[in-house]
């Protein structure tokens, strides 16, 4: 068997083995690769950095706890930098673990210890709203009529936020965090057609980096401010805002990783064109 | 009452349903704009009750396995149950046991998360060997795939910029350009094709979903 042929038939368990170098490396050895912010990234932070006291944003906020090592540092800095800026914030989760994933990013994001803020009056949490796209038409449209408690237990008369937040057309602006089961058409059709949040509204999104792509042809049309996603959109973000964390850190794995499946990629097709050149020669 | 029973009475609701809520966004009528909001909100409510609903399912779908001791499966339903009903406890209790909710929360954030963030990390190993499997010229398609898969890394690496500062460049250029003119395409004939699926449903075309459970 040539070299080529052996390349292509390679073991999986042999390609495992230096995929975890690869992740072990600047674990090991950090090597500090300097980040290039995006215009995507640079848009999203000026856009939530014009927000100020006087502005209220609703936030849907929650992401399967799966995605958490990839879109952690990315939420924590977006959360900081929200809250560093003033503005009053209505959360809110369409994902069922978006309350496990709002409990673990305030707890390292520590909002009253960090930012001064008070629950109930600069910022609420509504919790997990079943439905989906349903449940973002309902909170476009009328959000006492679809909660009527925070995801503590709280009634909304309780919360002096929300006395003056009945429907989208109380607040300034949209921020999601969260994954996308669709192309991202469904919350086009809730916040941009139903809510009217396009154009000088447009809505803002952080996603896992695969959704990315697929949300491209919404921010061309202006139903989307800005759309990022992954651990490196996170660490751009990071940044550009000052929050530092652990997505910088994770962008030098990122690195080591892709660079390797690059090579994957490479080698793979030398050996394969390779081979089957050297196969048909010997038919000959 | 059998006029309530057969699948044309759920069509007709369907029908009602979906034409009110199409028409919603084209007629600027307060009362009926508000009927229509009600009917959303009561959405919200009913899919609360079928996430409950697929809990029980999903209760249903094990015992079923563990009653006729499936081969290799059995004692996976089993734990599946186990856990499922030891959640929703820990779930229901935390909201009325003062001392619960903290356990729920451990439950959640220090269990079930790190072990859900480890089971989905294994796939990037799954990735690198499909990726050195498949991602081959055998084609024009796959070989155009290939290319734009590299450029994209060298885009979403932070080290793309380094090795060549034009390399991101041209991976944003996909992106921007082929990228959102065919996915364009895709959304908007996805679009169509749930029109036409709709409107066959509105007229009761479409009765697949209706007759399932033995109607006429």
């Amino acid at each position: 068997m040539s070299l080529s042929e052996k390349i292509v038939k390679l073991d999986s368990r042999y390609v495992w083995l230096v995929m975890i170098v690869m992740y072990a490396i600047p674990i090991v050895i950090p090597l500090g690769i300097p980040i290039t912010v995006y215009e995507n990234t640079r848009t999203l932070y000026n856009r939530i950095d014009e927000l100020g006291p006087d502005d209220i944003i609703l936030c849907e906020y929650g992401i399967s706890l799966r995605y958490l090592s990839g879109m952690e540092a990315g939420s924590i800095a977006m959360t900081k930098h929200m809250f560093s800026t003033g503005v009053s914030i209505v959360f809110y989760s369409i994902d069922p673990e978006g309350p496990a994933f709002y409990g673990r990013i305030m707890g390292t994001v520590k909002p009253e210890e960090s930012f001064g803020v008070k629950y109930g009056e600069d910022y609420v949490y509504l919790g997990y709203i079943a439905g989906q796209e349903t449940a973002q038409v309902a909170m476009m449209r009328d959000i006492w009529g679809t909660v009527s408690i925070d995801n503590f237990g709280n009634k909304l008369e309780d919360l002096p936020l929300m006395a003056n937040v009945h429907s989208v057309d109380d607040v300034d602006w949209l921020m999601a965090i969260r994954l996308y089961g669709d192309q991202g058409e469904g919350s086009v059709r809730a916040y941009s057609i139903t809510g009217g949040l396009m154009g000088d509204k447009a809505w803002g999104t952080y996603s896992s980096g695969g959704i990315v792509a697929t949300l491209q042809p919404f921010v061309h049309s202006g139903h989307i401010i800005a759309a990022i996603g992954g651990i490196t959109g996170g660490a751009e973000y990071e940044n550009i805002s000052g929050f530092l964390g652990e997505g910088l850190q994770g962008t030098d794995i990122t690195s080591m990783t892709q660079m390797y499946m690059l090579f994957l990629i490479i080698v793979s097709n030398i050996a394969y064109f390779t081979s089957t050149l050297g196969g048909k020669g010997k038919e000959r | 009452m059998s006029i309530l029973k057969g699948p044309s009475a759920r069509i007709t609701v369907m029908a009602v349903v979906a034409i009110a809520v199409i028409l919603d966004l084209f007629v600027d009528i307060p009362p009926f704009n508000d009927a229509v909001g009600v009917i959303t909100t009561w959405g919200v409510i009913i899919s609360g009750f079928m996430v409950f609903l697929g809990g029980l399912y999903v209760v249903r779908f094990q015992l079923k396995h563990v009653i006729n001791r499936s081969p290799d499966q059995w004692y996976y339903s089993v734990w599946t149950i186990l856990i499922l009903v030891i959640t929703f406890a820990f779930g229901f209790a935390s909201l009325y046991v003062p001392g619960v909710k903290d356990s729920y929360s451990v439950f959640t954030s220090d269990i079930f998360g790190p072990l859900s963030n480890s089971a989905w990390a294994i796939i990037g190993f799954f990735f690198a060997s499909a990726l050195f499997r498949a991602f081959r010229g055998k084609n024009i398609y796959v070989a155009v795939f290939v290319v734009a898969t590299a450029f994209q890394i060298f885009e979403n690496a932070p080290v793309g910029p380094i090795i060549h500062p034009a390399l991101p460049l041209i991976a944003l250029w996909i992106r921007n350009v082929p990228n959102v003119a065919g996915s364009r395409g895709i959304v908007i004939g996805t679009a169509i094709g749930i029109i036409a699926s709709g409107f066959r449903t509105i007229i009761g075309a479409e009765r697949r979903g209706a007759m399932e459970e033995g109607g006429e």
